[in-house]
């Protein structure tokens, strides 16, 4: 496409990107220019110089809140493995010897057994042991 | 039967929009580098709207906070236009409130035909300036930012058309302001 062709193009807003890029290419290759031509250029240098201009905002991530979440997120995970072993620890119903003794079955077995190996025989009526407790000597 | 047929345009309506991709909502890298690719097109674009590099600047970031708090509403898809109209948008809402001082560089006024590369920009500046706020907009989005004008129709709440209208008006405009500076000088 020529000069004539793009230009015209440029100037009825019907170009595309690549339309744009060339008229821009042929106008800096160009050594004699027509006032026309050097005003088409002054625009397209113009266009080319804004795109630099920039602004120093950036973004920034503050590492903190990272810090803070994993540390919130570490607490509670304590919590739920705390309460979790809280949970899961056997009830203790009785000691036997020393050794607590967490199956209630085998808790009933041998309170059953000490109740069988208490002696009828020492057992006293009711009179008897309000008797001996009231007793004065 | 009609209420059959009815039925049956709302019921394949309802799986058509199933089966259509939903675009995944922005997550904060995504949103980092979106921002990083746009940041300089819109405050280029603030400035072309406020004639202001302070305010555009403050508009930039305000523009940007406000993103970032709804960057998990935010779809990757269209997150360009989408800063382009919210800054054009909060620009406006600006220049209503509190019209802004010009910059300093559109103020001076050339009295001989320029010279060198920097008085020809200065010039071309100082014409652009000058046109009207539609077609200035349109012309910024469309020679600086390299929008299609499809795009520039969206973000400026304009038809296709009457962008290109815009845009081929301010073009001659400046053009013809141009060449007869560059021939006889102010």
């Amino acid at each position: 496409m020529d000069y004539k062709e793009l230009s015209q193009r440029y100037l009825d807003a019907t170009e595309s990107l690549a339309d744009k890029k060339q008229l821009s290419e042929i106008l800096d290759n160009t050594n004699s220019l027509t006032f026309e031509q050097r005003a088409l250029q002054a625009m397209q240098r113009y266009n080319r110089r804004q795109t630099h201009v920039g602004t120093t905002i950036n973004t920034h991530t503050s590492t903190t809140l990272r810090w803070q979440l994993a540390a919130a997120a570490a607490a509670c995970c304590a919590i739920i493995i705390g309460v979790a072993i809280h949970l899961s620890r056997p009830t203790v119903y009785c000691y036997y010897n020393g050794r607590p003794i967490t199956s209630l079955a085998e808790a009933e077995g041998h309170a059953q057994r000490v109740i069988n190996e208490l002696c009828v025989a020492e057992l006293t009526t009711d009179e008897d042991m309000l008797y001996n407790m009231f007793r004065m000597e | 039967m009609l209420q059959s047929g009815g039925f049956c345009v709302l019921y394949t309506n309802r799986k058509h929009r199933q089966a259509a991709p939903k675009p995944k909502p922005m997550t904060s890298e995504e949103f980092n580098n979106e921002f990083l690719h746009l940041k300089d097109a819109a405050f280029r674009y603030a400035v072309a709207l406020l004639h202001n590099y302070a305010a555009a600047e403050d508009a930039t970031q305000d523009l940007y906070e406000k993103l970032w708090r709804r960057r998990l509403l935010i779809r990757k898809n269209g997150f360009q236009a989408l800063v382009m109209t919210s800054m054009r948008n909060l620009c406006l809402d600006r220049l209503r409130h509190k019209p802004f001082t010009p910059l300093e560089n559109i103020t001076t006024h050339p009295t001989a035909p320029p010279e060198s590369d920097r008085d020809m920009a200065d010039l071309v500046q100082r014409l652009i300036n000058d046109l009207p706020d539609r077609e200035r907009e349109v012309i910024h989005l469309r020679d600086i930012e390299e929008f299609e004008y499809d795009q520039i129709a969206t973000i400026t709440g304009t038809s296709e058309a009457a962008a290109r209208m815009a845009c081929s008006r301010a073009r001659n405009r400046v053009k013809e302001q141009l060449v007869k500076i560059i021939n006889h000088g102010l």
